[in-house]
């Protein structure tokens, strides 16, 4: 089955392309305005260059942000996809928010295509470990939680620093795959890398 | 040994529809519904039928391949689609009801339900949930495995 990546260059999305690496022809992005926004990963500048390493072409798409409107925009950049790259799927790298899978999901029922999400509701602390067991070169690019600080931007999260989040993530309760947005983060290198 | 069913068509669906059941058990068996044995069968304390994604409806194709519900006589729990199936061999009949999202506290993903049955389903000793308790409601699972 064709398939395109909602990808926004962090570790989740990088993840899921590594996932369904054989069958995605696509990478889809939205290039939000919002850089609060409940849907989307920000910021995005890296993805152009990513794709050209990662050998898949870019579908890229701007929206405002604003609350309902973006979810047509994402809409209209999977319909270019589905016109352009004959996708009969989609993939996320949702993990836990109800709010943005049901979303992503309702767009799929819409356009009458399969939604994928291989990470769905796994254990953050696995997740973390797996991207690292699988050589990913994750960089850490904005932290927004108590306990950590701004000397954690830049970081990459190898073994060292994934046991050191790992005890702050207990210590001050957050959570480890930032899926409230406590960590944005940027694939550098890793196994999607042709 | 709980044996897990897993009925969705494609592997990439396993770790969103399978997994998240298989993580809040302890002793388990997942087999595809397609290559369930009378061994699986007579080993099983209980079942859980999991449920698939929104466009994935090929099991309605296969639907005599859970025939062996109609004589089972331990507890077996449906998720979504594994509610309507349970359903569907039992005689009753599944209408068209698309639902997605969050709904008092439960997780809706499906464009079906069973008539006459809200979002929920007990008979005799199937069970049956229409929404999926492994992403909000996880209890339900566990109070299912360990009662």
């Amino acid at each position: 089955m064709k398939l395109g990546v909602l990808f926004s260059g962090g570790k989740d999305s990088s993840y899921a392309l590594y996932k369904a690496r054989n069958e995605v022809k696509v990478l889809i992005t939205l290039d939000s305005k919002n850089k609060d926004s409940f849907m989307f990963h920000t910021p995005i500048d890296k993805v152009q260059e990513l794709s050209k390493k990662i050998n898949l072409p870019l579908i890229k798409v701007k929206t405002e942000g604003r609350k309902e409107e973006e979810l047509e925009d994402l809409k209209k950049a999977i319909k270019k996809a589905i016109n352009e790259y004959q996708i009969e799927g989609v993939v996320t790298g949702a993990v836990a928010s109800t709010y943005q899978a049901s979303r992503i999901q309702k767009i799929c029922d819409e356009l009458e295509i399969y939604c994928f999400n291989p990470l769905w509701l796994k254990n953050q602390e696995e997740l973390l470990r797996e991207i690292v067991e699988l050589k990913f070169k994750i960089k850490i690019v904005k932290v927004a939680a108590d306990g950590l600080d701004e000397s954690w931007i830049g970081k990459v999260i190898d073994k060292k620093n994934l046991e050191k989040l790992i005890v702050l993530s207990k210590k001050y309760r957050f959570s480890i795959s930032g899926e409230g947005g406590e960590i944005e983060t940027e694939i550098l290198d890793g196994p999607i890398f042709r | 040994m709980i044996l897990v069913v897993k009925v969705n068509e494609f592997e990439l669906h396993d770790d969103e529809f399978v997994k998240p059941v298989t993580d809040l058990l302890e002793n388990f068996k997942v087999v595809d519904y397609r290559e369930i044995s009378k061994k699986d069968l007579d080993e099983a304390e209980k079942i859980i039928i999991c449920g698939t994604a929104l466009k994935d409806n090929k099991y309605f194709e296969n639907l005599d391949k859970f025939s062996w519900l109609k004589n089972f006589k331990k507890p077996v729990l449906g998720i979504c689609a594994g509610m309507q199936i349970i359903a569907e061999v039992l005689g009753y009949k599944i209408i068209k009801n698309k639902k997605i999202g969050v709904f008092e506290n439960r997780y809706h993903l499906h464009s079906f339900s069973v008539e006459g049955f809200d979002d929920k389903l007990e008979i005799m000793n199937f069970k049956g949930y229409l929404f999926h308790p492994e992403v909000l409601n996880k209890e339900l699972i566990r109070e299912f495995a360990l009662g």
